[in-house]
This record gives structure tokens, sequence and C-alpha cells, in this order.
């Protein structure tokens, strides 16, 4: 019942770290500046790994500013089991003495962790589905691109068939792994009906790009944020 | 349109026969029948989608004056617009923003905000769509009868989850693309609710068309059913939940449920009701137990089984005989007699994935009988199911209540209400 109870959790966290943002606040930010911040993390965790940290309340502070504190708390919950994992890993090889290892180095590799998966959620969220069908139509697939809003539709609704069907299983006091199958059968389900009820649709090729409204206040932010993160691990 | 439809059908399974039909500019046809009359199946060969679903068709169907084997999909595309019974399905974008621009970026139009305030979606413009309710998801669905400019119109069982606000809307929008010459073809198990409409009307039943012609409520009342007959009233033997200050609030989202207290008793069917989005759904859930309130107190004397409109979601095993097995810990003589109680021996070693929806919910109803819960919580058991199957369901539900279980239903359908003994009602 615990592992039903943690699972039905962690699908939420999930949930709502990945798929809770519209195309709202940093989602509106200027293509060019997703590119630079992203551009910026990579050089930062790249060229100096050990001042990664310092990058972690500048990028929870984008997260409430850019989404909201709901969202921050899910990402941080998310990337905090990761790095918990990894810095428990770390310190138990360090009790076996082949690997040497202070306390403080254990709680470098949670925060790096931390900090890093932190970000890759980040700039996920940050990436608008609008963004990648237009440039999806740009590269010339203009029937694929109608699947890459499908993808962003589809995941949350497998994931809340996911939870349901956990619930479900938990209040029928069965184990987890029997709860699999009858929800992954609802989102095949799923996916059978969306085939059917837009036959037509999914075999018209787009005409035109979606225009996705930017925000000047957003991408400013964003360029700003670039600028910090640089100047944190001493590159500028 | 037109259909010429000598044969449609599955080549291991039903089949549909003799099927004529023309529909010219602003009229309205009303398909009706029972479960398993062919209705689906009709819409299907309408829609040209039965062959996705390992079906054929042998006959023709013109939409816009194309056959729809040959025509090109942009023609169909353009020609149709078909919204489902279940809504959800039939929305590809991830918010209603990139919904509605989708739909006209397909027909070269870059979208606008005009757009969204033509089609009535402006308020959900940043909404996500799998937050959206089911009266909302039907309004975004809509807005393609008014953005694509369609002539004909498939709606199957239009009014299925919504209240009657939502209801007096669709009628509204049905009336409007009538007037506007727009061809519709309407199913429905419940012919009563478009009489105004005066509508030519298709009767099928067993895989053939009985009648078709001018509405007569003649026809209508000797082909279908649409009033429970009354009941017993039943007494209370106790309370079984108690909910005490319920709040609820989904990520990212407003509350749902405010401040609510009630009690659920043992021994009567109650059905909460309620408009679209008024949480529902949600206190079923927290009731049961598979949610917990934000803030608010639940207890409950005894198990309780949340069973989700889709059944499916409640499934353990691959077959009924299975499902039922393991609920029944294995003894084969019990699930035996379950399954003759609910009728569903015939259905034992099908796959559930293939069973009609009246079949997996009497499916689901008889696990969960086997399982001996003390609470029964369920999401619309009676959505989209004609008549008599319905009235089995709910009767399955009264023999729980009758032996002294708690049932509490979530439910828009009168037929359902009306069997309840106690009525909760949200959002008012």
């Amino acid at each position: 019942m615990i592992t039903v109870s943690f699972l039905t959790w962690l699908i939420s966290v999930v949930y709502k770290a990945m798929f809770l943002t519209c195309d709202i606040k940093l989602r509106k930010a200027h293509l060019l500046s997703k590119i630079l911040f992203t551009a910026s993390i990579v050089v930062a965790v790249i060229i100096n790994p050990e001042k990664t940290p310092l990058l972690l309340p500048v990028l929870l502070l984008l997260g409430v500013v850019g989404f909201n504190l709901e969202w921050v708390f899910a990402a941080t919950v998310l990337t905090g089991l990761v790095g918990c994992y990894l810095a428990i890993s770390a310190y138990l090889l360090s009790l076996t003495g082949l690997y040497n290892m202070s306390l403080l180095q254990v709680l470098l590799v949670a925060l790096r962790a931390i900090t890093i998966g932190y970000s890759i959620i980040l700039v996920f969220n940050i990436i608008s589905p609008i963004d990648l069908y237009n440039a999806l139509r740009t590269l010339g697939a203009r029937r694929f691109s109608t699947y890459i809003i499908l993808l962003w539709r589809l995941i949350p609704l497998g994931l809340r068939s996911f939870i349901d069907s956990l619930a479900v299983g938990y209040l029928k006091r069965e184990k987890t792994t029997s709860r699999i199958p009858p929800a992954t059968a609802s989102v095949i389900e799923a996916g059978w009906l969306i085939e059917e009820y837009s036959y037509w649709r999914l075999r018209v090729k787009s005409k035109t790009h979606i225009p996705l409204p930017r925000s000047l206040l957003y991408t400013v932010t964003l360029y700003l944020t670039s600028i910090i993160i640089l100047i944190l691990v001493k590159i500028l | 349109m037109s259909a010429s439809i000598a044969e449609c059908g599955y080549s291991s399974g039903f089949v549909l026969r003799g099927i004529k039909f023309s529909l010219s500019e602003g009229e309205i046809l009303l398909v009706t029948g029972r479960s398993g009359s062919g209705k689906t199946t009709l819409v299907r060969a309408i829609t040209g989608t039965l062959n996705t679903v390992g079906g054929y068709v042998k006959g023709e169907v013109y939409l816009c004056n194309r056959d729809v084997k040959t025509a090109k999909p942009e023609d169909i595309y353009t020609c149709l617009v078909y919204i489902p019974q279940e809504p959800w399905y039939a929305i590809l974008g991830h918010t209603v923003y990139a919904e509605i621009c989708h739909l006209l970026a397909l027909d070269g139009r870059v979208c606008s905000e005009a757009d969204f305030a033509v089609s009535s979606t402006l308020h959900l413009v940043n909404r996500l769509t799998y937050t959206l309710s089911a009266g909302e998801t039907q309004r975004v669905l809509w807005a393609q009868v008014v953005l694509k400019g369609a002539r004909v119109l498939v709606f199957d069982e239009p009014l299925v989850y919504l209240d009657e606000v939502s209801r007096t809307s669709v009628r509204s929008i049905i009336e409007r693309a009538l007037k506007e010459g727009v061809a519709v073809i309407l199913v429905d198990h419940n012919p009563l609710l478009w009489e105004s409409l005066e509508p030519r009307i298709l009767v099928l039943r067993d895989g053939r068309a009985i009648y078709y012609g001018k509405y007569s409520r003649e026809i209508v009342e000797k082909n279908t059913s649409t009033q429970p007959p009354p009941h017993a009233s039943r007494t209370s033997k106790g309370v079984y939940a108690e909910l005490k200050n319920i709040w609820y609030k989904y990520p990212g989202g407003n509350y749902v449920l405010r401040n609510i207290s009630t009690v659920f008793e043992r021994g009567v069917l109650t059905a909460i009701t309620g408009p679209n989005g008024s949480g529902k759904t949600t206190l079923l859930k927290i009731a049961s137990g598979v949610l917990k309130p934000s803030k608010g107190v639940v207890v409950r004397s005894g198990s309780a089984i949340y069973i989700p409109e889709n059944p499916l979601l409640y499934f353990s095993m691959p077959t009924p005989r299975e499902e039922l097995l393991l609920a029944a810990r294995g003894n084969e003589s019990k699930v035996l007699d379950i399954a003759d109680y609910f009728n569903i021996k015939k259905s034992l070693d099908q796959p559930l994935a293939k069973l009609s929806s009246g079949e997996r919910r009497r499916v689901v109803l008889a696990s969960a009988y086997l399982h001996g819960f003390n609470g029964y919580f369920v999401d619309e058991p009676t959505g989209g199911l004609d008549y008599e199957t319905a009235m089995a369901v709910i009767s399955l539900l009264e023999n729980l209540v009758e032996e002294g279980r708690a049932v509490i239903i979530a439910t828009h359908d009168e037929r359902a209400i009306k069997r309840a003994d106690l009525r909760f009602e949200l959002g008012v």
C-alpha cells in the first residue's frame, strides 16, 4: 500500500513539474532568449561544474517569477529525490573505503544533481510545443508537427490515467504491478479514439504557422538570467 | 450529404444493412435505437472512419458531393465536423489556444483574438485542455462549427455529459447551424430531447433500419423508453460516511470544492448532481479516499470503492472471467453465479477492451460486488447507455443498496436521478 501511495505521489509530482505550465509567462519569451538561456546553463555546467550549485537560487527565483511557487516546489522535490539518491550512493561508496568523500562533498553531489536536474526541467518547461510545431513546419515536417502538440496533450492524460488506476488499485488492495496493464490499456484506447475522432484532421497538413505572442518582460528576464549565470561561474 | 449503404460492419462481427438516406442543406436527421443496434457503426461509415477500426463499407457515402472513400482528406475535413460522445478525445491541442489556432492553421488562416471571441472561447484561451470540464470541452469543439464553415455536422450523443445550461447551448448551436443551411446528423438514445426540431428520424434495431421518415412521437415511444418506473422508497440504515468542511484545489487551479459538509447513508441510493465543473467527480474521489482533501475531514465506516467513468481504469485483469476470479478469490462457481446474475456470461472470455460500455459497467459492478465493499462511489454509471442498459445498471446498484451498502453516484442522467432516494446538489 505504501508503494501505491508513493507512486501516486511521484506521478503527481512529475505531472506538476512537467505539464502544469501553459503557453504563458516564460514560454512567451523570444526563442533567441530561450536558446541563449539554455546555452548559458550548458556552458556553466561544462566549464565550471564545481560552481553549478551557485546557480540554484537564481534558477529558483526564475521559476517563481516565470511560473509559480507550486511548480517550483514540484520541480525541486523531483530533482531533490534524484539528488538524495546520488548523495546517499556516494556516501555509501565512501563507507566502503573505495572512494574517499567528506560529508561536505556528499552534500555538494546532492546540490549539483538538484541544480542540473532543476535546470533541465526548467528548460523543458520554457519550450513551448507551439515553438516546436512551428519549427517542424519550417523544416518541412508539416504533418508531423501536429503530433508535437498532441504529445503534450496525451502525456498528461496518460499520467492522470495512471494516477486514477493506482488509486483504484489502492482501494481494491491490489499490488502496484497489477495496476500498470489497465492504465496502459486506457491510454492505448485513448490513442485509438483520438485517431478515429480526428481521422481527417490528422491527415491534413497545416498551411500556416501558429502565432505565439511574445512577452518583452520575460524575454528580458531570460537574457538577464543568462548574464547572471555566466557571471556567477566567472566566465565573463 | 447522402448515404446508400448495402452493408457495413466488421469482418468478424456486427453488420449493419440497408441504410439509405439523404440530407439537403438545413435538414436534420436523428438516428436512434438501443445499444448494439448499429448507431456507432453508422456514424463511423458516414464519417469515413470505419476502416480505421477494422471495418468495411459496401456502398456509397457522399459528403459535400464527394465520395468519402476517394475524396482528398482536405475536402472531407473542410466539409465535416464530428463531435463524438467522448468529446475530450476529439481535441488535439494541449491548450485551447493551440487547439483553435491549429484548426485555423490547417485552413491556412492565422488565428487572432477575434476568432476566440466569435467562437465564445476567449475566456478559455489559456487553459490546458486536459483541465477542461465536459461542458467546456464541448464548447471548444463547437468552435469548429463556427470557424470552419463546415456543411455537415455529426453529433454522437451530444447531451450525455452536459448540464441543463450547456444542453440549451448545444440546442441553440444546432438551431443556428440549421438556419445557416448546415446538414445535421444527431445520434441520441432519447429522441424526445430533440422533438422541437422536428427532425427526420432513422430508428435502428439489430443492424437494420426499422423506420425512416418524419418524426412521430408514436414511433419514438414505441421503440424507445425514456422514463424509469417509480420505485418504493427506501430508508436509511445509518450513516456510512461523513464529510466535514471539505475544500479541494487541483494543481495549478482554483478551489473546486469549498467548505462542503454532508453525510452519505447506507441502504439508500444517493445522487450527486450539479452543473459541469461543479466538482461532482472530485467529491466522489474524496469521499471514497482516492483524493485527499486540501482541507477538511472524511470519516468512513467500512471499505470503499471508486468506479471511474472509464471502467477500464478499474480492471486489473484482461478478461471478465479473470477479473471476477480475482475478486472471488478463485471461486469458479461463485463467478458463474454472479456472471449469470449480472448478465455477462456470454462475454466472460472476451478481452475487456472489446466490450461495449454497458458490458464493461456490468463487469465492473460484478467485480466490485464480489469484493464486498461497504460503500460504492460510481461516476456517471449510465452515461451514453440506452434505456434498457441504463435500467439494468441502475437495478444492479439498487440491489447493492437493498443489501445495506451505501451507493453514491455522480450523474447528469435524469433516469438515474429519478431512481435515487437522496440528492446532493453541488454548485447551487
